[in-house]
C-alpha cells in the first residue's frame, strides 16, 4: 500500500540546551487516523519533542510540516491556531477558572475581539456535549476530578478544532474507568480523522491503543514500527538497548542468619500486629494492591509512625525507643518513596546530601573525618553521574538522585535499608543500575526490605516477598518462580479472589 | 432518579462552592460580612457621632487615597506581585506637581514619571526576575529619594484644577466620594467587563500555565505594575489638590495600607483570587475602624495595634487551601 501524505511530518528536528542536546536529528510521522506511540526512557527527549510540536519551545534545527506545509512556532499559541493541541501531564489549565473561561483562554472571536460570556457559554456546552461530557460551563476548573480536567483539556483542542492531538503521559493520574473513558475518546477523534501521539511508558496501554510506535533513545530517533508488528520485549529493547530479564542481579545464594526481626509491632496508622524477619543478604519485597498498609508498615519500622507496642530486634540487639534517631542510629536507613519531599535537600550538593544521615548521629559541632574521601568514595561506587560531590542534587536526574540517597545510609553505615518505590520516575536504564547498587548492598551482609508498585520488579529484585492485605501479611513466597498471577490472587480481598 | 437528590439549600451552597465565579469572590463575601457587622456595631455604640453626615464626608474625603491606591495594588496582588513603591509615587507626584512649572506641563509629566516607575517595577520583577518586594522596595528608595531632591520640604503650589477637583463638594457629596466611585467602576470594569480580567486571573495562578494557553503572560504582569503606579498617582493628585500643596512624605503611609486593603478584601498574596469588589469592602473595614475608634476616643497608637492583628487574621482566613499562601 502506497502511504498517503502524512498529515504532519517532522524532519531533523534538533534541540540543545546549553551543553546539553536534548534531542538530535529526530523524525515523526503522523498520519491521519492513527494513534501514534512515542516511546524512550526518561530523558529520551520524548517531551522535549512535544514541547517543541507545541510551540513552548523553538527548535535549533529542523522542520515541522502539517499537510505538506512548513511551520513554524514562536509561541504556544502559534500551535494552537496550526490546529496543534498538547495535553500536558501537568495539566495547563488554570484551577481558579471556570471551564468556560478555560476554554477560551487566549481565543479571540472571529472578529478579533473577546469572545461574549453568553457565546463563551453556549460553545463551551456545544464542545463538550460533542465529547459527551455533562460539565457545567461555570464549574471551577480546581473542583474538578484529574479525569474531568484531561476532559477539559481535550475539549480545548476540539473547540479549537485541531488535528493533531498530543497526549503526555495521559493516564499518570487517572483512575481505571476514567482510563477507559479516555480510550474511547482518543479511538473516536482517531476515528475523526485525527492524529494522534500517545507518550506513556505503560506497555499494556501502547499496545492497547496505539496503531504505530516510534521509539526514541537518547534524544534521537531508533525506529518506527507498527504496533501489530512488534512485541514488549522489542521494545524495551530498543529504549534500552538490552532485553528485560537482564535488568537483575542473580539472587543471593543462601541468605544469613536473622539480621532485623519485628515481633507484633503496632502502630497508630497499622493497628493489626505486623511480624516480619530479614536476613543477612536478603532481599524482602512487600506486594499488594495500592494502599493496604505498605507505607505504613515501612514508616513504622522507620520510626516515622508512633509504634503502641512489639518488639524490635537488630543483630541481636533490642532497639529501644521508638524515635526515627534511634532507628537510625542502630542502622535502619529509610529511603522514602518522594525523594524530592522526604529524601532530598534539593539545593544542597550531593556531598551534602550523603552526609546528613553520618552527621545526624554525631553532636552539632562536630567533625566527621575524611568525609570528602567517602563521599568521593561512594559516588565512585555508586557511578553517580555528576563532575563532583559540590553539584547540587537539584541538577541531578531521578536514578542519580537516588544514588544519592542510598549513598548516604551507605556513609551512615545503615545494616538494613527501608526502600519504598525504588525506582519510581526513574528510566530503565538507571534502574539497571539501582538494582544492582541493591543487591550489592545485600551482598555485603545486610539486608533489605522494598515496597514496589510493580510486581514483575519485585519478582526479579526480591529473594522472598511479602503480601500484605487490609494491614495484615496475608502470604509469604520466595521471589524465584512467583508469578504475578499467584501474587495478585493472595493480594486481592477475599471475596474477589474466589470469584476470580 | 430524584430518590437521592439533596435539599435546594445544600445544592445551592454546593453550586457556590464550585462555581468560578464564586470561588474568586469568595474573600470578597466575607469582608461584606465583616464590614455590615462592624456598622451594625457601630450603629449601636456610636449611632450619632458615625452616621452624622460630617462625618461620612469627611470619611470619604479621608480614603478617596486609601481606595485609589488599594485597587490598583489589588491588581499586582491578582498578578503575584507585590508593590510597596506605591507611597513613593504618591510623594512623587505631589512634588512633581508642585514644582514651578506650567499645569499643562507638570500635569501630564507626574503621571509619564508613575508610569514610568510602574514600567521599572514590572520588568524588573519579570524580566530581570528580581523578587517583587526586593523590586519595589529598590525603587521606592529611589522615588522617594527623587521626591525630596525635587521637593525638599512641605510646599509649593497645587495646579488650580486638582485643588477644584479635590475640594469642596459637588450635589452635596465630597469631592472624594466621585474619586472613589470613579476608580471603583473603572477597575471593576476592567477586571470584570474586559477580556483583561480573565486574562489576569489566570496569568497571577499559574504564568507558566497561562503562556502555553495563549496568554501575554509576561505583559500582563508588567501591566499590574503600571496600573497600581498610575493609581497611586491619582491617589497623588487627589492629596496634592486637598492639601492645595505638595508633601514629599504624603504617601509613606499608604504603601502597606495598601496591601492591607486588598488583603482584607479577600485578595490572596499569593495570586488568582480576589479582585477590587472584596477591596471596596477591605478599604471600608480599614477607614471605618479607624473612624469609629476615634469616636469611641480610642488612642490612635492602637488603630496600629488593630490593624496589624487584622492583616494576620485576614491573611490566615482567607488562605488558600488547595496551596499554601
Amino acid at each position: 500500500m502506497v502511504a498517503a501524505t502524512p498529515l504532519i511530518q517532522v524532519e531533523g528536528l534538533s534541540k540543545s540546551f546549553g551543553p546539553v542536546k536534548a534531542l538530535r536529528d529526530m523524525q515523526l510521522v503522523g498520519h491521519a487516523g492513527k494513534v501514534h506511540a512515542v516511546m524512550g526512557e526518561n530523558g529520551a527527549g520524548k517531551s522535549t519533542l512535544m514541547k517543541l510540536l507545541s510551540g513552548v519551545f523553538r527548535p535549533d534545527a529542523g522542520t515541522i510540516r502539517l499537510r505538506g506545509e512548513t511551520v513554524q512556532f514562536n509561541h504556544p499559541s502559534d500551535a494552537h491556531h496550526a490546529g496543534i493541541s498538547t495535553i500536558f501531564q501537568e495539566f495547563s489549565l488554570l484551577p481558579n477558572l471556570s471551564v468556560a473561561e478555560n476554554l477560551f483562554l487566549g481565543r479571540t472571536g472571529e472578529n478579533g475581539r473577546a469572545v461574549g460570556r453568553g457565546e463563551m457559554k453556549a460553545r463551551t456546552v456545544a464542545a463538550l456535549s460533542a465529547l459527551d461530557l455533562r460539565i457545567d460551563p461555570d464549574r471551577r476548573v480546581g473542583a474538578l476530578s484529574v479525569g474531568q480536567q484531561q476532559m477539559i483539556e481535550i475539549a480545548k483542542g476540539v473547540l479549537a478544532d485541531a488535528s493533531v492531538f498530543i497526549f503526555d503521559e495521559p493516564t499518570a493520574a487517572l483512575a481505571s474507568h476514567e482510563v477507559e473513558t479516555l480510550f474511547a475518546l482518543i479511538r473516536r477523534l482517531a476515528g475523526e480523522g485525527k492524529v494522534i501521539f500517545y507518550i506513556s511508558h505503560r506497555l499494556s496501554e501502547i499496545f492497547a491503543i496505539c496503531d504505530d510506535i516510534t521509539i526514541m533513545k537518547d534524544g534521537a530517533f531508533v525506529r518506527c514500527v507498527p504496533a501489530a508488528e512488534t512485541n514488549v520485549d522489542e521494545v524495551i529493547q530498543g529504549m534500552v538497548g538490552r532485553p528485560i530479564e537482564e535488568l537483575f542481579e542473580p539472587r543471593a545464594a543462601q541468605p544469613g542468619s536473622v539480621l532485623l526481626s519485628a515481633k507484633d509491632l503496632r502502630g497508630e496508622a497499622s493497628p493489626h500486629p505486623l511480624s516480619l524477619e530479614i536476613r543477612e543478604g536478603e532481599i524482602v519485597g512487600i506486594a499488594g494492591l495500592e494502599g493496604q498498609g505498605q507505607q505504613e508498615l515501612m514508616r513504622l519500622l522507620a520510626g516515622f509512625d508512633k509504634a503502641d507496642g512489639g518488639s524490635l530486634v537488630l543483630g541481636g540487639d533490642a532497639i529501644e525507643g521508638h524515635s526515627a534517631r534511634r532507628r537510625m542510629a542502630a542502622g535502619i536507613g529509610f529511603v522514602p518513596e518522594s525523594r524530592k519531599d522526604d529524601g532530598l535537600f534539593l539545593s544542597l550538593d550531593i556531598g551534602a546530601n550523603m552526609a546528613t544521615a553520618a552527621i545526624a548521629r554525631r553532636g552539632i559541632l562536630s567533625w566527621v573525618p575524611g568525609m570528602r574521601q567517602q563521599v568521593g568514595g561512594i559516588m565512585k561506587d555508586l557511578a553517580v553521574k555528576a563532575p563532583n560531590a559540590r553539584t547540587a542534587v537539584v541538577d541531578l536526574s531521578g536514578g542519580n538522585q537516588q544514588k544519592v540517597v542510598l549513598g548516604r545510609w551507605l556513609l551512615a553505615g545503615a545494616r538494613i535499608l527501608l526502600c519504598e518505590e525504588p525506582t519510581r520516575g526513574v528510566d530503565v536504564g538507571a534502574k539497571r543500575e539501582i538494582y544492582r547498587q541493591l543487591r550489592q548492598f545485600a551482598a555485603g551482609g545486610h539486608g533489605i526490605l522494598v515496597t514496589s508498585r510493580e510486581l514483575p520488579e519485585l519478582i526479579g529484585l526480591c529473594d522472598r516477598l511479602l503480601v500484605i492485605r487490609d494491614g495484615r501479611i496475608v502470604a509469604e513466597v520466595p521471589a524465584e518462580g512467583a508469578t504475578e498471577s499467584e501474587l495478585l490472587r493472595a493480594a486481592l480481598p477475599a471475596v474477589e479472589s474466589q470469584a476470580a | 432518579m430524584s430518590a437521592a437528590s439533596p435539599s435546594a439549600p445544600r445544592r445551592l451552597l454546593a453550586r457556590f462552592r464550585q462555581d468560578a465565579f464564586w470561588y474568586r469572590q469568595r474573600g470578597a463575601a466575607l469582608s461584606f460580612a465583616i464590614l455590615a457587622l462592624m456598622l451594625a456595631a457601630l450603629s449601636v455604640i456610636v449611632p450619632q457621632s458615625f452616621y452624622s453626615g460630617t462625618n461620612l464626608s469627611n470619611l470619604a474625603g479621608q480614603l478617596a487615597p486609601l481606595f485609589l491606591v488599594s485597587l490598583g495594588q489589588t491588581f499586582v496582588l491578582l498578578g503575584a506581585g507585590f508593590d510597596l513603591s506605591v507611597g513613593a509615587v504618591i510623594s512623587l507626584t505631589s512634588a512633581i506637581l508642585t514644582l514651578d512649572l506650567a499645569d499643562p506641563v507638570k500635569i501630564p509629566l507626574a503621571f509619564a514619571a508613575a508610569a514610568t516607575v510602574g514600567l521599572a517595577n514590572g520588568m524588573g520583577c519579570v524580566y530581570l526576575r528580581v523578587h517583587p518586594i526586593i523590586m519595589t522596595l529598590a525603587t521606592s528608595s529611589i522615588v522617594q529619594g527623587i521626591a525630596l531632591i525635587l521637593l525638599p520640604t512641605p510646599g509649593g503650589v497645587a495646579p488650580r484644577a486638582l485643588v477644584g477637583l479635590a475640594s469642596g463638594s459637588f450635589l452635596g457629596l465630597p469631592a472624594g466620594f466621585y474619586w472613589i466611585v470613579a476608580g471603583v467602576v473603572a477597575a471593576i470594569w476592567l477586571m470584570h467587563g474586559t477580556g483583561y480580567g480573565v486574562k489576569l486571573y489566570a496569568t497571577g495562578q499559574n504564568p507558566q500555565a497561562a503562556w502555553i494557553s495563549g496568554i501575554a503572560a509576561p505583559k500582563i504582569r508588567v501591566s499590574t505594575y503600571v496600573i497600581s503606579s498610575l493609581a497611586a498617582a491619582l491617589a497623588g493628585a487627589y492629596l496634592t489638590g486637598r492639601l492645595a500643596s505638595g508633601d514629599p512624605n504624603v504617601g509613606s503611609a499608604l504603601g502597606l495600607d495598601s496591601v492591607l486593603g486588598a488583603a482584607l478584601g479577600g485578595t490572596l498574596l499569593s495570586g488568582g483570587v480576589g479582585g477590587p469588589i472584596g477591596t471596596i469592602a477591605g478599604v471600608l473595614i480599614i477607614g471605618i475602624l479607624n473612624n469609629g475608634l476615634n469616636l469611641a476616643g480610642v488612642s490612635p497608637y492602637y488603630q496600629f495595634v488593630v490593624k496589624g492583628t487584622m492583616l494576620i487574621a485576614a491573611v490566615s482566613l482567607f488562605r488558600r487551601r488547595e496551596a499554601g499562601l
